[in-house]
């Protein structure tokens, strides 16, 4: 079993504070500035297209099971659906998950019901096609061509199907917008989709499209944590540079000393 | 949403996260306490609630799929093929388990024979009178494995009738009657099993031999085994080669030169490709291979990584905003 060791203890409960701090700061309602990303912006070009050539939209979630990743999709799942919604365009979503199936129904209702269209939502545009990547991605190509979907969104969490299901929307001149966390995936993303959401961009979305002060905050506590993080890794750099033995190196020794260690050490110095 | 629900599932994410949290940064042992001692058991528990969701995916397939055939909407035939593919793979693999959970435990009978053996020999407080009953019990047992007649084999009765005649029924049956003969030679007054026994040993391996193939050899097995190399391997293999074809084409879309970016791309793709040549006709440059290996090692991967950062810090922040049910849920109605 993986444990923490006291050095990933300390930094994670830094973290947290600083990320409580920064959200206590947006509540108070200090602006926040966000800067634009492309790709957000093309979520609702997108739908727009769509609803104006009369063609319906898919959304995928590619193979994200339950997790933050899907969370932070489904933020994005919710701003597509009451846009839909309101314009009263179809709106299809091929499901890979069960357990995301679930899910999705619940958070498709309340968008629908936001908009006061909960009549207007038809359970039949989430569809299960298969736990198997690639029987899914057969369902997908199948399911675009015969619906000619206007616009296909991709976010989540990707494999090797990544490119059939983004090249069928391409074959069908779909406006296509992806977001993933998957590193190997995002060159086919890049080359096949209009526009491409990556990394923390894809968590990113959620806060630009709702702009929640909690999600702010938590925007700008996640940059000065990687600004914190860099520094460590610049510390790093240095330490190798000036011929320091990366094996005993201190930055590494601290991060990876198990409990276990660290309490013997303490015992050994005492 | 109902105020209390509301509460209902934050106190229990809470409290979740708050047990993944600390097995997470706790060490496995505090004075003689396993804090997750218990963790395999919640970890199967969650495993329960998340297969009992497969029912929702089934219901899903007829509902959309059901409908779509009984209304004739477009693409009816596909439904039809994927509901016929469905139902028949169901059927198949249900009798599949039903038929091999029979045949597991009338192969376990006959290899319980051999410890009946043994414990009739081995246990000192049998009196006679009883060892002679169950030797008599054993002898019934034995000889009963060896009839050929179907109904009045207790294992030819359990296991299914296979669709093809199969060599390993034979050789049980021969097993078994030699297992017979042996116990028929026993003496009851004064016996030595040493000989049966080991006759059953050999009668239990031949049983377990049989009885995998007969399970294999089943009509609803054959027919899984048929839907399976037949359709399922080969239309998978088909969708897993088209990538070959949209790498191409995704190639040639990302590889014309229009701006900077798409010419540093083909650049550094057209090094990598060219570097990995190892020998022969195309061979250009020593140089090449060190090349591509700069590229992945020192621009590639260092990129990999930022985004890799940037995503684990992003992913943690979710996850602590969720824990503590900071924001709105998506699932959560505003009116």
């Amino acid at each position: 079993m993986e444990h923490a060791s006291p050095a990933i203890t300390i930094l994670i409960f830094l973290f947290m504070g600083l990320l409580f701090y920064q959200l206590r700061r947006a509540a108070r309602g200090e602006p926040i500035e966000i800067r634009r990303i492309p790709g957000l912006d093309a979520i609702d070009q997108a739908v727009g297209r769509a609803v104006e050539l009369g063609r319906p939209i898919s959304f995928t979630f590619g193979l994200t099971g339950l997790g933050p990743t899907l969370y932070a999709c489904l933020s994005i799942l919710r701003h597509v659906a009451r846009k839909t919604a309101r314009f009263g365009t179809k709106l299809f979503i091929p499901c890979q998950d069960p357990e995301v199936l679930a899910i999705t129904d619940a958070a498709l209702q309340s968008a629908y019901a936001e908009e006061h269209r909960l009549s207007q939502y038809d359970s039949s545009s989430l569809r299960f096609l298969s736990s198997e990547q690639f029987a899914y991605a057969s369902g997908y190509i199948g399911l675009l061509h015969r619906e000619n979907v206007g616009c296909a969104f991709l976010f989540g969490q990707f494999a090797a199907e990544s490119l059939i299901l983004a090249e069928a929307g391409q074959q069908i001149g779909a406006m296509q917008v992806a977001g993933t966390i998957s590193n190997e995936q995002i060159p086919f993303f890049l080359t096949t989709c209009d526009f491409t959401l990556f990394g923390e961009e894809m968590y990113a979305a959620g806060a630009f499209l709702s702009r929640d002060p909690v999600q702010t905050g938590s925007l700008r506590a996640q940059d000065i944590a990687k600004f914190f993080l860099v520094g460590l890794v610049i510390l790093g750099v240095f330490e190798a540079t000036f011929g320091i033995d990366l094996e005993h190196s201190r930055i590494k020794k601290l991060l990876e000393t198990p409990w276990s260690e660290s309490a013997t050490g303490e015992a050994k110095s005492e | 949403m109902n105020p209390f629900r509301r509460r209902l599932i934050a106190a229990v994410t809470f409290i979740g996260g708050l047990y993944f949290f600390l097995e997470y940064l706790l060490p496995e042992e505090i004075h003689g306490v396993h804090f997750n001692a218990y963790h395999e058991e919640i970890l199967k528990a969650l495993q329960i609630v998340s297969i009992s969701t497969i029912g929702l995916g089934i219901i899903n397939i007829f509902t959309v799929y059901g409908t779509s055939i009984l209304r004739a909407r477009k693409g009816w035939p596909n439904a039809l093929a994927l509901m016929t593919g469905f139902l028949l793979m169901m059927v198949f693999e249900c009798v599949n388990m039903f038929t091999a959970e029979e045949v597991l435990k009338a192969r376990q009978d006959v290899q319980l024979l051999t410890k009946f053996g043994d414990k009739i020999i081995s246990d000192k407080e049998l009196t006679p009178a009883a060892r002679t009953e169950k030797l008599q019990l054993l002898k019934d047992r034995v000889h009963a494995l060896s009839q050929t007649e179907r109904l009045s084999n207790p294992v030819l009765r359990r296991f299914p009738k296979s669709t093809l005649e199969l060599a390993e029924e034979q050789e049980f049956i021969q097993a078994a009657n030699r297992a017979s003969a042996a116990i028929n030679a026993v003496d009851l007054t004064n016996p030595d099993l040493a000989q049966t026994i080991a006759e059953l040993k050999l009668t239990g391996q031949a049983a377990a031999k049989f009885a995998q193939k007969s399970s294999e050899s089943t009509f609803s097995a054959l027919a899984s085994q048929f839907v399976q190399e037949a359709f399922w391997m080969p239309l998978t293999a088909a969708i897993f080669s088209l990538l070959a074809f949209f790498m191409a084409t995704a190639a040639y879309r990302a590889f014309r030169i229009r701006s900077l970016e798409a010419a540093l791309i083909m650049g550094s793709a057209l090094l990598v490709i060219l570097g990995q040549i190892p020998h022969g006709p195309l061979y250009i440059s020593e140089a090449l291979p060190g090349i591509r290996l700069w590229l992945l090692k020192n621009v590639n991967t260092p990129a990999f990584r930022a985004i890799y950062f940037g995503s684990t810090v992003a992913g943690l922040a979710l996850a602590v905003r969720i824990w503590f049910s900071l924001e709105r849920s998506p699932l959560d109605r505003e009116s």
